[in-house]
């Protein structure tokens, strides 16, 4: 064996990898070559230093939580382009430093949407609509879970197949007004909309307008102790709440706490915040993704009709997960529906 | 995978998300760990751990169960390391090239520091240096098995799991892996103006 034969060997060596046959030609020539001898130590180092540089460096605080919020994210199609910011906002916390920027931009009115990152679907729902009793009344199913009625089972599994996937999109006036249908067709008339798996999972979904509504309330305040009162001023509303962050940024200390409030309650309870201290920033953003959702929901449907169609396995498992994720999508925005999310900032002044 | 793993797992494939947090919590550190030693930075690896989770979660349904809970994160974090590089390589040539010259630079000064003296030889902390530098500069896909084997300790067997790929690709790239870092190395070495030679005979 050769200097360049043994060589090539010194990878499979350092794994214990070398049959009998190979060592034994391995350790002659490394006998009689002080070469290769050093080269191998070299080799040698190289992997226990490496070893060394494999220690666990633990997760960030915070890490899971964060992992699940853009989970919820991004199963939400309107936020997708919000999620870069989700990112940014929350590594910047993480940080410290990088957050200085953030607030600096704040403080002077620039309207970088940071406080996006904790988007929610809110859904306001005219009180006065014949839809929102039928929705109510209707057979929903616990989110993530199947329903247990047969109650989408009206419709027939094949009436969509023909008619979705040549289906025009909803036209964008036919759902400003909420509580109108989004997809026309065979069950004109009615405004519940259902998609009937093969496997009679069905799932109801109703259009009706939605908005996503989010507050940003960053106050003043001469102790941290005040996120205390914050989470009181929340539990005594029944307002689920939480700290978020807590960190030093530069000279100021700051606290973060996020809370999802019922649209009903949430414009009191950001009051109450208010009053916590003086008021530095102050934004809310509404959205109207109503249309967003009735496209989601004829996809949805055009996509359950395409697997009931199918009869290729594999086509139809990836029908199959295509169907899950828009399900889950259009899920959380049911889950989320009527919510208000509040981001407080708390920092001491 | 024992029972409660085994139980966390079925109920986040039934669409639990409060299990899958669950298995977030649990696999956390692993995961954080093996993006860090991707990634070799901490910011990096931190959006690079948040992408294998919701990748994770979002693929759940395709998990077997008597795979290796551990191992399937890992690989969805190769896959979407290399990925992500491929990108940066496509779209991004000034990224690639300007941190890596920093580190370079700075890590060049520390070892030129401390080899004053032309016949000093390498100290174990110089080499430490060398192999750290040159472990960046390699292509990721080397950098991806030398982290696997070296770092996480993974079997041939376990690596040809999470590449999806042969034995003898295993083989055949670590050794290919081994032989670039080892130039890089030489390179590096060269530019601080440090013997390996003197290395070498030291460890005679
Ligand atoms: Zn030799």
């Amino acid at each position: 064996m050769n200097c360049e034969e043994t060589r090539q060997l010194f990878s499979p060596w350092l794994d214990g990898k070398l049959t009998p046959f190979q060592a034994q030609f391995f350790q002659e020539h490394l006998d009689g070559c002080a070469s290769c001898r050093a080269e191998l130590a070299l080799w040698k180092d190289c992997s226990v230093l490496l070893r060394d540089m494999g220690e666990i460096i633990p997760a960030p605080p915070g890490f899971a939580s964060a992992v699940m919020e853009q989970i919820r994210i991004t199963e939400t199609p309107v936020a997708r382009k919000r999620f870069q910011w989700a990112r940014v906002y929350w590594k910047q916390l993480v940080a410290g430093a990088a957050a200085v920027a953030v607030l600096a931009l704040g403080s002077v009115g620039a309207k970088i949407p940071f406080w996006h990152w904790p988007v929610q679907v809110a859904e306001h729902q005219p009180s006065t609509s014949p839809t929102d009793t039928h929705a109510d009344t209707s057979d929903k199913p616990s989110v993530g879970g199947r329903p247990s009625s047969k109650t989408a089972t009206n419709t027939q599994p094949g009436v969509a197949i023909s008619s979705a996937p040549d289906a025009p999109q909803a036209s964008s006036g036919s759902s400003q007004g909420g509580g109108h249908e989004a997809t026309s067709g065979p069950r004109a008339g009615t405004t519940m909309s259902t998609a009937v798996s093969s496997d009679n999972e069905a799932r109801v979904f109703l259009n009706k307008e939605r908005k996503l509504t989010s507050t940003l309330l960053k106050v003043g305040v001469d102790s941290l102790d005040k996120s205390r009162a914050a989470l009181q001023v929340a539990s005594s509303s029944g307002i689920p709440g939480k700290q978020v962050a807590a960190q030093a940024v530069g000279e100021h200390e700051c606290v973060v706490l996020r809370f999802i409030a019922p649209s009903s309650k949430a414009d009191a309870f950001v009051d109450s915040l208010a009053d916590l201290g003086t008021v530095l920033d102050w934004q809310t953003e509404t959205q109207d993704v109503t249309q967003r959702f009735a496209e989601t929901l004829q996809q949805y449907q055009s996509l359950v009709a395409q697997r009931e169609n199918t009869r290729d396995v594999a086509e139809r498992q990836k029908l199959n997960t295509q169907v899950e994720n828009l399900e889950s999508q259009l899920n959380s925005w049911d889950q989320e529906a009527g919510q208000h999310i509040v981001v407080l900032w708390l920092e001491k002044i | 995978m024992n029972d409660k793993l085994t139980e966390l797992v079925h109920r986040a494939q039934q669409g639990s998300t409060s299990a899958f947090e669950e298995l977030v919590v649990l696999y956390q550190d692993k995961v954080f760990s093996h993006c860090y030693h991707l990634t070799g930075n901490y910011s990096d690896a931190q959006d690079l751990a948040q992408e294998v989770f919701v990748r994770a979660y979002k693929g759940i349904k395709s998990f077997r169960n008597e795979a290796d809970f551990g191992t399937w994160l890992h690989r969805i974090a190769i896959n979407q390391y290399l990925n992500l590089r491929r990108k940066e390589k496509n779209n991004n040539h000034l990224s690639l090239d300007e941190p890596l010259s920093t580190d370079e630079g700075e890590m060049l000064r520390q070892v030129a520091a401390s080899s004053d003296d032309p016949v000093e030889t390498v100290e174990r902390e110089d080499l430490r240096q060398l192999v750290s530098t040159g472990l960046e500069r390699l292509p990721p896909e080397f950098k991806a098995v030398l982290v696997l084997r070296e770092f996480n300790d993974y079997s041939y067997e376990q690596m040809a799991d999470i590449m999806e790929c042969s034995l003898g690709t295993v083989k055949s790239r670590l050794n290919r892996a081994r032989k670039a870092l080892r130039n890089e190395i030489t390179a590096l070495a060269r530019k601080a103006g440090i013997d390996l030679g003197t290395y070498a005979s030291e460890n005679e």
